[in-house]
């Protein structure tokens, strides 16, 4: 059982051990010649400009709040998804065919759950909570 | 699958009161100008949302007949018996009070909050989940729902201070309270393989009963308990109660301590006659009636004693609101003996508690003008020289306050003390409670002996709103009503039938 | 297999945790990070039983406490904006407008 995991041990080992081999190396071994180009913090290849402590608009706030939000709506998608067959058959599933009659019921109940979603999106957007007109 | 339109039918004040709210929501952002200039004078939203709960009122009663036998539906989840249709129309009136004390009082103060009316019905939507779910799931849901809109409510009046550390504090210790329930849900769940109601309650009658008394079931269920305490305010889980009372707009005050605390108790007494009514857990070490004793005597006195110090009137209708709670917890402690004879006198009082204490609410709300709450007591000095209506409307709400016959408040009192006096074992219960009672007319009777015997020191200029007037006329006269007329009330109230019982 | 009680330990854990992290955090923020935690354990704790049972309507349950501690992360953060433009702090203790 404990063997299993000797190739994962190595492995780490060996990874650890080569990045402090090389960060040592580098700091021993190479010249340190320092410019006040070089000790510019170095922010994606753009200049920076000014103090990171700046108050952000609240509009990052509306957008991110209204994001966590849809967001998690989504994952209900997947269960119903999943489940469709299942939803939309009158009977019972014979393996994955229905051997009954087809209901709306699967697709009506989507529909519903959307619906107040877009009840509430087209609130968020009147309200201009979304862009930033 | 396929629809089933009988199930559909009998959830319906639950779909009407939600798919009104989303509309009153729409209604909101597409009528009128979205830079919102206008200061909450737009009525029609009011006017729709009191249509919304006339109907689910309407729908509610309508199936009173058809619950004399309970069904259970949406797999079990949801229960529909007379139970929760009388609480039922107790919230949607408590909902329709605040409905009505908003124009007026958003209007004077200014703040533009039109969503006020969809909240509201929200909220009233899953306070209705709430009382008529039978599975731990369905209650969950319910509650957030409610909890949820309640939060926003409170916040709401963005320019006041108050109102935002109100909102924070209650959503802090809400929140916390929720997940303190889900992990008890999440216990209970693991050891007995249910989150349903009814096949608890089976599970404590038949042969899986020794898995109730196994540590790990009685953490989850202490921790449900808890849970459920935070919401209906009982000490020591109230701290943030006054605060957010005091600091919530006090429309939204009137609905807190009405309609949530309601649906609150509604719960509790669901929760326990049906999943826990097993006699090994209500009394004796770790048993919910003794929990409940404990936090009956507690929550009373403290709420009471905190009252008598509070100068400023808002506040100690708060504390008023927490000893009241202690006053029905002492009804659902009477439950665990008397059974289905403690349900009557519990729904009664809840129906009286709403009415009496959304109204005084109400006249606190009235009294203010602009920049001026007036919630001190020294600033209701004079009132019934120059307002002699609004100072008897508010004697008559606080006398209901203070059990007075012949008020509904009384009487609310007068059977829950009964029925617990009918019990053995229960007398130092309704003594303590009967203490508390008269120590509670002090400070009511301060603020009546302010407005009556003492001389204004400075002019009135309370609300003018035609909403408003009617919302404290009709509690005030419905509180007058139910305590000359209490036969009619308690009869309904004890022929209300509760699944699973 | 790792046993369930394992899964329950670690939840326990973790709701200790973010109860302790309520209780004695003073920053709004961070106090609404530990009752997400808490929030979290109890999923934990669902799913582990749900397995350990072979159940999987309890997986839907964990869905519904997501949504719902994403729900409420909103409304808490909002309700954190709004009291941060109104009075310049997240400390609760600071929050003492109303003591009597």
């Amino acid at each position: 059982m404990a063997a299993d995991y000797t190739p994962v041990l190595v492995a780490l080992l060996f990874g650890v051990g080569f990045a402090s081999l090389f960060l040592l190396a580098a700091a021993t071994l190479g010249p340190r010649r320092d410019t006040a180009e070089k000790l510019a913090p170095f922010e994606c290849g753009s200049e920076p400009v000014g103090s990171p402590n700046v108050r952000f608009s609240v509009k990052f706030y509306q957008v991110a709040i209204l994001f966590l939000v849809f967001d998690i709506e989504a994952a209900f998608l997947y269960p119903w998804a999943v489940l469709f067959r299942k939803l939309s058959c009158t009977g019972e599933l014979v393996g994955a065919v229905c051997a009954s009659g087809v209901s709306f019921f699967g697709f009506a109940e989507m529909l519903v759950f959307l619906a107040v979603l877009i009840v509430a999106l087209a609130y968020a957007w009147r309200k201009k909570a979304i862009g930033w007109g | 699958m396929s629809f089933d339109s009988a199930q559909l039918a009998l959830s319906l004040p639950l779909l009407v009161v939600a798919a009104g709210g989303l509309l009153v929501l729409l209604l909101e952002a597409f009528s009128g100008t979205p830079a919102r200039d206008e200061h909450g004078g737009r009525s029609y939203l009011a006017v729709a949302a009191l249509i919304t709960l006339a109907i689910a009122t309407y729908a509610a009663v309508g199936q009173w007949a058809e619950a004399e036998t309970p069904k259970a539906i949406y797999g079990g989840m949801f229960a529909v018996d007379r139970f929760a249709l009388f609480v039922d129309v107790v919230l949607f009136a408590g909902a329709a009070l605040a409905v009505l004390l908003a124009g007026g009082f958003l209007r004077t103060h200014r703040f533009e909050f039109g969503e006020f009316y969809a909240l509201v019905l929200l909220g009233t939507a899953g306070a209705v989940m709430l009382v008529h779910a039978n599975d731990l799931v369905a209650l969950f849901i319910g509650l957030e729902t409610m909890s949820l809109a309640v939060y926003v409510l409170t916040g709401s009046w963005r320019r006041s201070a108050r109102s935002s550390e109100a909102a924070m504090k209650y959503f802090l210790v809400g929140a916390f309270a929720s997940a303190l329930l889900v992990y008890g849900i999440a216990l209970v769940y693991g050891t007995t393989g249910t989150t349903n109601l009814s096949s608890l309650g089976g599970l404590a009658k038949g042969t899986g009963g020794a898995v109730m008394q196994e540590p790990l079931f009685l953490i989850g269920s202490f921790l449900i308990i808890a849970g459920l305490a935070f919401k209906i305010a009982a000490v020591p889980f109230h701290m943030w109660a006054p605060d957010a009372y005091e600091g919530a707009p006090t429309p939204v005050t009137a609905f807190m301590a009405a309609a949530v605390k309601a649906a609150g108790f509604a719960t509790i007494v669901r929760l326990f006659t049906v999943a826990y009514g097993r006699p090994s857990l209500t009394f004796g070490a770790g048993g919910w009636a003794s929990i409940c004793a404990v936090l009956a005597i507690l929550t009373m006195s403290l709420g009471n004693l905190a009252a008598l110090r509070q100068d400023n009137v808002k506040r100690m209708l708060a504390w008023s609101s927490i000893a009241h709670a202690g006053y029905i917890l002492v009804g659902v402690v009477a439950m665990a003996r008397a059974g289905d004879d403690a349900r009557g006198p519990i729904l009664y009082y809840l129906l009286a508690y709403t009415l009496t204490t959304a109204g005084s609410f109400g006249v606190v709300a009235w009294i203010g003008s602009r920049g001026d709450e007036r919630q001190n007591v020294d600033d209701w000095a004079g009132l019934a020289a120059r307002h002699p209506a609004a100072a008897l409307a508010m004697t008559v709400l606080l006398l209901s306050l203070g059990g007075f016959p012949p008020t509904a408040g009384f009487f609310a009192k007068f059977y829950i003390f009964r029925v617990a006096l009918s019990q053995p074992g229960l007398i130092s219960l309704v003594l303590i409670a009967i203490a508390n009672s008269l120590v509670s007319v002090f400070y009511y009777l301060r603020v009546v002996t302010a407005m009556y015997f003492r001389e204004a020191h400075r002019p009135f200029a309370p609300v003018r709103a035609s909403g408003m007037t009617a919302g404290l006329i009709i509690a005030t006269v419905g509180t007058l009503a139910l305590g000359l007329a209490p036969g009619w009330v308690i009869e309904l109230a004890s022929k209300a039938t509760l699944l699973g019982k | 297999m790792i046993p369930v009680d394992h899964y329950l330990l670690v939840a326990g854990l973790l709701f200790a945790i973010g109860v302790v992290g309520v209780l004695l955090r003073r920053n709004a923020l961070i106090v609404l990070m530990s009752i997400e935690l808490m929030l979290n354990a109890a999923n934990l704790t669902l799913l582990a039983f749900g397995r350990a049972r072979g159940d999987s309507n309890f997986q839907a349950l964990a869905f519904l406490v997501v949504a719902v501690a994403a729900a409420e992360a909103a409304v808490g953060l909002a309700i954190v904006v709004g009291i941060f433009r109104n009075r310049h702090t997240t400390n609760l203790d600071e929050l003492t407008l109303m003591k009597h």
